[in-house]
């Protein structure tokens, strides 16, 4: 296991992408949302091509201390996290953190792979990008996880998905935790 | 959906574009909302008709067969003295148009969102400025908005001022970049809006004194009605600019309190945003969301070299605000204008707009530049041009 280095600037820029169906606006915009509890300005945009079920669905997340003005996709997001290994592509990568959503566990670099479809898919049913967030919270502390709590409870108003949905980021918090050996920003 | 004792306070919310449009929408009170869902527009009504299935609104809510209905039932509901709303983009507007010019014809207070979506063919569901362009000359008012922030603001002001003008107002809000983008909005309660819009308005048809209106005309009485619409819209903008102060006295205290955003300043009028230097050499003059990429490229660009680059941004499109547009291009050597529609056949709308205001009147070099038809916003061309 190699060293993970934490990022920690703001304004950070962060990418989510998936296939369309696996909940990335809906991921995305809690991610923000997040964001915005923890007391920061937070912008979540979607981008899709053909608005139906299969198709790759982008999300960009920024975040900063200050209103953010821009709506553009960014070329190199400061993390990118991928929730189908299909759209996985070894020459664009985040810039300080990427995130693939695969079988197999690794870390190379800067880069995990972990397999969060099997823990979304036993909790949820269905491989959603919520997962992501949890693997990202293990290693990027920014959000404190009151704000991450508050920002699902809000966003899920049916306490059942919203308890589903906290089980399943939970889980891959755990999971992410476990395989990169940092609690709390902290290597133990 | 939360339960709306919320609809009470002034408070920060994280919202979709489209949500705050319609959380807005719902804390003004309306008699009626009739509309028919369109990409990227969808989210506006959906909100509104969540509340209502849900108990938490009081408005009559409509699905029309079509634009074309929902925009008759407005008009009607309008007519009746119900304060009315509609949202709609792209083809739906080009579906409602005729109803569009009536509703203008007809001086009925109605308020409608267009949610900017190019125009077929081929067919496209992103972000374009062409479906507001194919109304800019009907007779309404118009506003654009850069933010999710100003939109709602911008929705605020267009029912006071709808009512007060007894004119229609559309608020012209980018599709997808805007309507399905989140981010934090400072939302004002029922009872701050409540005061500077009435729940109902004047009607203009009483079924106990019954009347025709918008009947046929002979042409002298046309022309003159016209005409004097034309007036009636250009005379307005001082009650605009008088009503978008008496706003922002009640709100921008509250909001800097909540948000931290700064406070109005003297660039910052109903009409237009003038951003960066004074004596800026060139002057980039821009509508809707691509302000905020282009405040970004102002403050970058004058870093490098200081008093080279500001932004006039164009709030109030129409009627368009001469004065103001002469006033802050008069000391720039190059004005780029920005249009996000092609007008085919001739030169794109807000650059004719632009230097027919400006001949005579400002020495600069004006340069038209087409950015992002069809969703397709890249700065690469302008970027060029800048260096």
């Amino acid at each position: 296991m190699s060293d993970l280095e934490f990022f920690s600037n703001f304004p950070v820029s962060i990418k989510l992408v998936g296939l369309g169906g696996q909940g990335v606006v809906t991921a995305a915009a809690i991610l923000a949302r997040a964001a915005f509890q923890q007391g920061l300005w937070s912008q979540s945009m979607p981008f899709f091509g053909v608005e139906r079920t299969g198709t790759p669905v982008e999300a960009y997340i920024k975040i900063g201390r200050q209103p953010i003005r821009d709506r553009q996709k960014i070329d190199q997001p400061d993390i990118l996290l991928i929730n189908d290994v299909k759209l996985f592509n070894r020459k664009q990568l985040g810039k300080f953190l990427t995130i693939v959503n695969q079988p197999e566990q690794q870390i190379v670099n800067q880069r995990i792979g972990y397999d969060s479809r099997q823990v979304s898919l036993d909790i949820l049913g269905k491989d959603l990008a919520i997962g992501l967030l949890g693997g990202l919270a293990a290693v990027w502390p920014q959000i404190s996880q009151e704000a991450w709590l508050r920002a699902l409870k809000e966003h899920f108003t049916n306490q059942v998905l919203f308890e589903i949905n906290t089980q399943a980021f939970q889980a891959n918090f755990s999971l992410v935790e476990k395989l990169t050996k940092y609690q709390n920003g902290q290597a133990r | 959906m939360a339960k709306r004792d919320r609809q009470s306070i002034d408070e920060m919310m994280f919202l979709k574009g489209s949500a705050a449009i319609a959380e807005l929408v719902s804390r003004v009170g309306p008699g009626v909302v009739a509309a028919y869902p369109i990409t990227p527009q969808t989210g506006i009504i959906e909100y509104l008709a969540k509340l209502k299935i849900s108990g938490q609104a009081d408005y009559s809510f409509l699905q029309a067969e079509s634009e074309h209905s929902a925009l008759s039932m407005v008009l009607g509901a309008a007519a009746a003295g119900a304060l009315s709303y509609t949202a709609t983009s792209s083809q739906g507007m080009l579906h409602m148009i005729e109803i569009v010019y009536n509703l203008a014809g007809l001086r009925l207070p109605v308020v409608m969102t267009c949610a900017n979506r190019s125009i077929s063919a081929p067919i496209n569901i992103w972000n374009d400025h062409q479906d507001a362009m194919a109304v800019r000359d009907a007779g309404w008012l118009m506003f654009f908005a850069e933010n999710n922030q100003e939109a709602i603001e911008q929705h605020w002001l267009a029912f006071a001022l709808s009512q007060q003008l007894n004119l229609p107002v559309m608020v012209n809000v980018d599709g997808f970049r805007l309507t399905h983008a989140s981010e934090p909005v400072a939302m004002p309660s029922e009872k701050l809006i409540s005061k500077i819009v009435k729940q109902r308005v004047k009607n203009l048809l009483e079924v106990n004194n019954p009347k025709t209106i918008g009947h046929f005309t002979m042409p002298i009485d046309y022309e003159t009605q016209r005409l004097s619409l034309g007036q009636t819209i250009a005379d307005s903008l001082v009650a605009i600019e008088k009503k978008y102060f008496e706003l922002m006295k009640i709100w921008q205290p509250i909001k800097k309190e909540l948000s931290g955003i700064k406070t109005i300043d003297k660039n910052d009028l109903a009409t237009v945003e003038y951003y960066g230097p004074n004596k800026a050499k060139t002057v980039i003059v821009a509508m809707g969301s691509i302000v905020g990429e282009l405040k970004d490229l102002a403050d970058k660009t004058n870093k490098e070299i200081a008093d080279s680059l500001a932004i006039l941004k164009i709030k109030l499109y129409r009627p368009f605000p001469e004065q103001d547009v002469i006033k802050y291009l008069k000391n720039a050597q190059r004005v780029i204008v920005i249009d996000r529609a092609p007008g085919l056949g001739s030169q794109p709308p807000l650059f004719t707009d632009i230097s027919s205001v400006t001949s005579h009147q400002v020495n600069a070099r004006l340069v038209s530049l087409i950015i992002g038809l069809g969703g397709n916003v890249q700065l690469t061309e302008l970027e060029k041009i800048l260096k």
